[in-house]
């Protein structure tokens, strides 16, 4: 493969571009699916093939293809030269890339238990007695479950001279119990994964999971709606790490902060002019980071795929803002190196600057002490759907449980609540994160993040625990 | 693009090397080239040349699946070896549904030359063209522009074999006059049925409409007048939640208990019409069975649900032809159209006392399926209207509101449709624009 990669890169040179990098991946996937108790499918996929990327003219071409064919690896070459030079009829300036010094490495993920040679026995007993355990709750009309696996192996190579090769391997799995009562229907979830193997599986606890969440999805049919109103919020850390991912997570993304996904996912309220400003985007108890270096991490990885290295950087620091996930394409815009958060899907699609692992920093609370410390208000956990403005700014998340507080105590289970704020304000508004106890803190594997067109889906992870707001409007349609 | 006779020779050579019980294979194919532009250039612009082979078994009342991207007879065989090899571990489904017998399809020619020969060069022309308006009128375009061919071909071993190839192209617009956007879209199966230059004018004047400031607007509920990608994002609730069979069938969906009665305002008509010349033609599904015409709801009553097979049998109905590849979630309307009404847009801000003009949605959601609550925010050109003119622009509005309350408050509908994709890019619709009476914001935005 060396050798038809390195003719790749020395054929875009000998066409005219100025620099070219060739992405090969093989991705494996292994995901088996329950639904009802009965193995509704079990699939395994296999999806490989290249990415060529040039920039010509001081404009950007990519083609990619399955083939493995020399014959078709030459059309798609020229194919993204002709790309290139059709980008440069509109150009502002010349694409300039940061400086990288060019590397040659091979690494992999670190697996105790191979996914892959797990037998389906073994994961569809467990997904069974998931089951079995959610429908002891007699309300529960509708179950479903899920282990996902994949394997990728990528070999990036440039026209600089890098030569990178790495393999991840991500595990996860998702239970949902579905109760239904007169005219309503509820459900209670749970969905992580990690950049590890199959041992992944283990640390979830999913029986046990399965039969609590059973039970809470039937309480909800009889608990009343969550009480509407200006109260203090505390999130648990399931729903935490997605308003980490969506309210801090996107708006940093430095392509989307330039432009470059104003037609779909939109831009950011945290324009350049605010960079290196101290501008305030939270309470000195908000800490955050992006880590693509923490072991087991579902968004950790060693190279992005410009080829530069993995990164832990201080995104929020005691509340002030500090830094963007970079590019080499974007990062000069500030003066600055890349951060190594170029990344595509697989081989069919370009980079674009996505998440690492984004997450919360650990507070010095507990969970305890916390519910202990409110007087008034709402816990509320598991998202069960969230939506925000074209920047990021008004969002609006709704969750698959809470509990209501009073003087100090959970007094009672409420459904359907729901929360809406102004980013910068509630996470002003942010007056204690958890982590002070074991098990608190942890990183959440994301495995549906969206962005770009075409559509490409990464799995990036968040740190995250119970963290506690303040006068936050809660209730749906309010 | 894989053509029908290798298509068939692929979908022979899978079937000739299972030995399963039932075999079913689904090959699609796509070629897509994407060009996006923000602040007047382009900034990626690439192809993107796919194929998958889904190769299905059923053996002993076990299912087993295998997906490979190689075309080649040894990796067919290998992936028809791991989808056997699945099937082995999976406990018997007494329960489970057999795979289709054929049905007769008829077929669309679905290829137009004119878009099948743009070059990259061409796209990027088009595109310089609408970064041209923005130039002379001072302003900066970002957009995306999308030419995709497809196919997609089935085969069972109980003896469906199908095949359809189709293109089409959408171009999306964005002006930015400063802090304030307009939006405008346009999607075709033919190039020449695009005016890039008109897309990029209808943008540019929502751009340029009211825009020395931006009011916010008191909360409440208002007469609100939607384009048809706002539309779009209305009805794709319903679409996805309410609409299929799976949810129908688990009780998820209000439709379940609902059929025969009055959901919606009796102007609002919404069908499924793979067929309608207008939409991008699709004869099949990822079945091989015949699109049908679905009447979803007719003048506000509801009538049915979209079926694929096995929700089908489960229902004691026919499949519709709603089968969708890849998603396990059970079958998806796919050709929605919402009948048109007597009015137009202008015609609905003059008859608007006080109320609000919505051009598009961002990243709307669900909260609550059940009596589809959903939510999402307004962008590219919110206004204000009063005494039946446009008089001032809106900072971006939050939405909260019950689909089934909306589409129950229809006020009017316009004469003319629109072939629009919602936010999401989940379905491909033809819809109105619409007036809605009493339509609840909950929420505003900072710009």
């Amino acid at each position: 493969m060396k050798d038809q990669i390195q003719e790749i890169l020395a054929l875009a040179k000998r066409l005219g571009a100025t620099y070219a990098d060739v992405r090969y991946t093989k991705q494996m996937s292994r995901p088996l699916v329950m639904r009802n108790g009965q193995v509704d499918h079990f699939t395994v996929s296999e999806d490989k093939g290249y990415g060529i990327r040039v920039i010509v003219d001081g404009g950007w071409g990519f083609a990619s293809t399955p083939s493995h064919d020399p014959k078709d690896l030459e059309v798609a070459v020229k194919r993204a030269i002709s790309i290139a030079k059709a980008s440069a009829r509109c150009k502002i300036r010349d694409i300039e890339l940061t400086p990288l010094t060019p590397v040659e490495d091979c690494k992999k993920v670190k697996v105790v238990q191979d996914p892959f040679k797990v037998s389906v026995d073994d994961m569809s007993a467990l997904l069974r007695q998931c089951h079995d355990a959610m429908v002891q709750v007699p309300e529960i009309k509708v179950t479903s479950g899920m282990i996902t696996m994949q394997n990728m192996e990528k070999t990036f190579a440039s026209s600089e001279g890098s030569w990178i090769e790495q393999e991840i391997t991500r595990t996860g799995a998702n239970i949902e119990a579905y109760a239904r009562g007169e005219g309503d229907v509820q459900r209670r979830s749970y969905a992580n994964g990690r950049s590890a193997g199959y041992e992944t599986i283990e640390m979830l606890d999913l029986v046990p999971r399965a039969s609590k969440l059973a039970k809470e999805a039937a309480e909800l049919l009889k608990a009343p709606e969550c009480p509407k109103g200006r109260t203090t919020l505390i999130l648990g850390g399931d729903i935490a790490q997605l308003q980490v991912h969506e309210s801090c997570g996107h708006p940093i993304e430095l392509d989307r902060v330039l432009g470059s996904e104003d037609t779909y996912a939109g831009k950011s309220f945290l324009t350049p002019d605010l960079y290196g400003k101290g501008y305030r985007y939270g309470s000195d108890v908000v800490n955050m980071t992006a880590d693509a270096t923490i072991e087991g991490g579902n968004g950790s990885f060693f190279y992005d795929d410009d080829g530069v290295p993995a990164q832990r950087t201080t995104i929020v620091d005691k509340g002030i803002f500090k830094n963007y996930l970079t590019s080499r394409e974007t990062a000069g815009n500030f003066g600055l190196t890349s951060n190594g958060t170029n990344i595509a899907m697989n081989w069919a699609n370009i980079p674009l600057i996505r998440m690492t692992n984004i997450n919360l920093e650990p507070g010095d609370w507990s969970e305890e002490e916390m519910i202990r410390d409110t007087k008034e208000g709402v816990l509320v956990d598991t998202p069960k759907s969230w939506s925000l403005d074209d920047k990021r700014v008004n969002f609006h998340f709704g969750g698959e449980i809470a509990y209501e507080i009073k003087d100090g105590e959970i007094v009672r289970m409420v459904k359907n609540p729901a929360y809406t704020a102004i980013t910068p304000e509630f996470w002003g508004s942010c007056d204690a994160v958890a982590g002070k106890e074991k098990g608190e803190w942890e990183v959440w594997g994301n495995t549906n993040c969206a962005k770009g067109e075409p559509v490409q889906v990464v799995h990036p992870g968040h740190g995250a625990a119970q963290v506690r707001f303040r006068n936050v409007k809660v209730g749906v349609g309010e | 693009m894989i053509q029908r006779e290798q298509a068939e020779k692929i979908l022979k050579t899978v079937l000739q090397a299972s030995t399963a019980d039932e075999t079913q294979v689904v090959l699609q194919s796509e070629d897509l080239c994407q060009t996006r532009f923000n602040n007047n250039w382009i900034h990626q612009h690439l192809f993107r040349e796919t194929y998958s082979v889904e190769i299905k078994v059923i053996h002993q009342n076990r299912v087993g699946i295998a997906t490979v991207n190689s075309l080649d007879e040894a990796s067919l065989r290998k992936g028809v070896a791991d989808a056997m090899h699945n099937a082995s571990f999976v406990k018997p489904n007494p329960n489970l549904v057999s795979l289709p017998d054929p049905k007769p399809i008829r077929e669309i020619d679905g290829i137009n030359l004119n878009t099948l020969n743009l070059s990259d060069m061409d796209r990027a022309d088009l595109v310089a063209s609408m970064i041209d308006v923005a130039k002379v009128n001072h302003v900066d375009a970002s957009g995306s522009f999308s030419n995709e061919l497809r196919s997609i071909a089935v085969a069972n071993s109980k003896g469906v074999m199908a095949y359809h190839a189709g293109n089409n192209l959408r171009i999306r617009s964005i002006m930015a006059n400063g802090l304030q956007t307009g939006y405008s879209e346009a999607m075709a199966t033919d190039v020449r049925d695009i005016d890039f230059v008109a897309v990029a004018k209808d943008a540019l004047w929502k751009s340029k409409l009211k825009a020395e400031e931006s009011l916010t607007l008191e909360l409440g509920s208002y007469d609100t007048i939607f384009e048809p990608q706002a539309v779009a994002d209305l009805i794709r609730f319903p679409g996805y939640i309410a609409f299929q069979g799976q949810s129908f069938l688990d009780g998820r969906s209000f439709m379940a208990k609902s059929m025969g009665q009055q959901v919606f305002d009796e102007k609002v008509t919404v069908y499924d019409d793979a067929y309608d010349a207008r939409h991008i033609p699709m004869p099949m599904d990822a079945e091989g069975m015949p699109k049908q015409k679905v009447m979803i709801i007719e003048n506000g009553i509801a009538k049915g649900v979209v079926f694929d097979h096995a929700t089908a049998v489960r229902a004691g109905k026919e499949s519709t032809g709603h089968a969708t590849q890849g998603r396990r979630g059970g079958p998806n309307p796919s050709h929605l159209i919402i009948a048109p009404g007597q009015s137009s847009i202008e015609e609905m801000i003059r008859n608007t006392k006080r109320g609000v003009y919505v051009t598009r949605f961002h990243y709307t959601h669900c909260p609550e399926p059940m009596q589809v609550i959903a939510t999402g925010t307004t962008r590219d050109g919110t206004f204000l209207i009063e005494n039946g003119e446009i008089v001032a622009r809106l900072k971006n509005l939050r939405y909260t509101d019950s689909m089934i309350r909306v589409f129950a408050n229809v006020d009017s509908l316009s004469k003319q449709q629109y072939l629009v994709k919602d936010w999401w890019f989940t379905f491909t619709m033809l819809v109105p624009a619409m007036k809605i009476r009493d339509f609840t914001f909950t929420g505003n935005t900072t710009f």
